[in-house]
């Protein structure tokens, strides 16, 4: 099995409209282990979120090579990359985005009809995942019935469900205070630790950069992994509580 | 996905409600329309529906049932002598004049009946039993048409074409196509009150052994008496509906009445779908990020619109039932045989199904990368 889970050359990604043009990203060259929990950090407009989506099959590089879990996915069509989304990459989103009016249970559950699980066994799937986010005590909850954090991390058992390879976070903690963020996304690093997920995590809260393996800066649409981020990670693995602004 | 498509549809009650008065709407109007109709074209045909004729001989080109001329009573013989022919009787179908009390008139239409095998003899009696059949200048009206001759009651004496005529009974029902009175008589007062000459009336009812091909026996009987129209009771029926059907258009307006309603029930239904569908358009978006296709978003937009189906349908069939029960009247009945009711559900689903198509074109071309854009 190859440890190699993404493996990107040279992607490149403009956005058009009518006439103008705008270039994103330049050339993004970049791998990702297995088992590694990689933060994507950059200024507001540098391309995380595009690149993101194109790391979930989203979006479509313009050019460049992406192979993801030994697939290559720049060849894709749409029902092609929608399918492997479902199998292989769980995605936990900024906002969340649980559906209103289902219990915790059938949120999860949703991602599990996808893949075609019979409904009883999706159904004691979607009580376990929520089990391992500490949420078995919720199951019963509406969305609108639970806190911010409580969502968080409803959403991340259904970026479980189906057990895929690959999480992709989308600023998993901007919409939450500074204790629910930590609190997710410390459950989020323990449960793909444990399970052997491999995590890519968009962020730009550097009180969470701790808990990443390795962090790449997103800077005009070019990585560069030497960076202040860097040198906050490496302090901070060391004991000492700093942010990249105080190592600027 | 059931219960997603199901709860993102009850989490919208007034889209929900709009839909389904689309459907109920729908179904309620192409049955109530269709039974009117039915109901209304059928009265083009009461008199052959209700007689035991298997063949019916008529003046020649006789086109409804109705609206009958004289026929010799003289061919009648050639008919009766004819092998597999158990029984032939003339019978009267003719317009008279009422005279009434208040010194106004009224229109009726004479119904004669030979007494010796009483063919063609009322239906629905209510009251009276076969009395005027066999008493001189006695008729049996229909108790709804007793207004028309200044509420007359049994025992009263009307003047029919300067006639003396006795009311000894009731119909209960009995109204035509034209709603000008029935007045069943015997066939000697008949030919008084519309005034027939001797020896002349309007049909002659044929029974047929049994057995015997009631096509091949009208081909013989139209060869024996080549100046009349001889017409079996299932084609004489038909074409005295389509006498109506063609001289009145009310086929047209009642398909294009129910059209229109299958039309305003179809934009109800689509336009709730589509509301529905664009209020939820982030939900969509997230189920394709987490890798839904088209397919499966599909899934979600027809279970909706089954759910909308079959519940639309099963408190409209509700409403049809109570017009059924409550509204049809002998004037206006409401019959809805059950090709309609069938046919009704059927259309009910195809307008679901069909405007499901506008949501899902739609939500089809929303892009799941909304969802990563904050």
């Amino acid at each position: 099995m190859s440890q190699q889970i993404i493996l990107s050359s040279g992607i490149e990604k403009t956005y058009r409209s009518g006439s103008i043009k705008t270039s994103v990203l330049h050339g993004i060259d970049m791998e990702v282990l297995r088992g590694e929990c990689v933060f994507l950090v950059g200024p507001s407009g540098s391309g995380k979120t595009t690149l993101l989506s194109i790391l979930g099959c989203i979006l479509s590089p313009d050019r460049g090579l992406l192979r993801i879990l030994d697939h290559d996915v720049s060849t894709l069509n749409t029902k092609e990359k929608a399918r492997f989304r479902r199998e292989n990459i769980g995605f936990v989103f900024q906002r969340f985005h649980l559906f209103n009016g289902l219990r915790a249970w059938e949120n999860v559950k949703v991602a599990l009809d996808l893949l075609g699980y019979p409904s009883r066994t999706a159904q004691a799937e979607s009580r376990r995942l929520l089990d391992l986010v500490g949420l078995s005590d919720r199951a019963e909850h509406r969305s609108s019935q639970l806190s911010m954090g409580q969502r968080q991390r409803v959403a991340l058992a259904r970026a479980l469900a189906g057990d895929p390879e690959l999480i992709l976070a989308d600023e998993p903690t901007a919409s939450l205070d500074a204790e629910s963020g930590l609190s997710a996304m410390k459950t989020l690093n323990r449960l793909a630790k444990s399970l052997g997920k491999t995590v890519v995590v968009v962020t730009h809260d550097s009180r969470i950069f701790s808990l990443a393996d390795r962090i790449l800066h997103l800077v005009d649409g070019r990585i560069n992994e030497s960076t202040a981020e860097q040198r906050a990670l490496a302090l901070n693995r060391a004991g000492q509580t700093v942010s990249a602004n105080d190592v600027r | 996905m059931l219960t997603f498509a199901l709860k993102i549809l009850l989490s919208n009650r007034g889209k929900l409600i709009t839909a389904l008065t689309g459907v109920i709407f729908s179904l309620v109007l192409v049955n109530v329309q269709g039974g009117l109709y039915m109901g209304l074209i059928h009265k083009a045909s009461l008199l052959v529906d209700h007689t035991d004729a298997d063949i019916w001989v008529g003046k020649r080109l006789v086109e409804n049932v109705d609206l009958a001329s004289d026929i010799p009573i003289e061919w009648l013989n050639r008919l009766r002598g004819l092998q597999g022919v158990v029984l032939a009787d003339p019978y009267i179908v003719q317009p008279g004049i009422a005279s009434l009390p208040d010194g106004g008139f009224e229109t009726l239409w004479i119904i004669g009946i030979d007494p010796s095998s009483k063919i063609g003899a009322a239906w629905n009696v209510d009251e009276g039993g076969e009395t005027y059949v066999y008493r001189p200048d006695s008729i049996t009206i229909d108790r709804l048409d007793a207004r028309k001759l200044g509420y007359a009651q049994i025992g009263d004496v009307v003047e029919i074409s300067g006639h003396r005529a006795k009311i000894t009974g009731f119909t209960d029902g009995v109204i035509g196509f034209m709603t000008t009175p029935y007045v069943f008589t015997s066939i000697d007062s008949a030919r008084q009150y519309a005034r027939i000459r001797e020896g002349y009336c309007s049909y002659f009812l044929v029974q047929a052994a049994d057995g015997v091909n009631v096509d091949q026996l009208s081909e013989e009987i139209r060869h024996l008496v080549p100046g009349a129209s001889v017409y079996t009771a299932d084609e004489f029926r038909q074409i005295s509906q389509d006498y109506w059907m063609n001289r009145t258009g009310i086929g047209i307006s009642f398909g294009l009445a129910t059209v229109l309603g299958l039309l305003v029930g179809l934009l109800m239904v689509a336009q709730s779908l589509y509301a529905l569908a664009l209020d939820h358009v982030a939900d969509f978006a997230t189920l394709k990020a987490i890798g839904a296709e088209n397919g499966q978003i599909l899934q979600v937009v027809l279970v909706q619109a089954a759910f909308i189906a079959v519940i639309g349908t099963l408190i409209g069939m509700g409403i049809v039932w109570v017009a059924e029960t409550y509204c049809s009247t002998p004037l206006a009945p409401i019959e809805i045989p059950p090709v309609l009711r069938i046919g009704g559900i059927g259309l009910v689903a195809a307008i679901c199904l069909v405007a499901s198509v506008l949501p899902f074109q739609r939500l089809r071309r929303i892009d799941p990368a909304i969802v990563l854009q904050g």
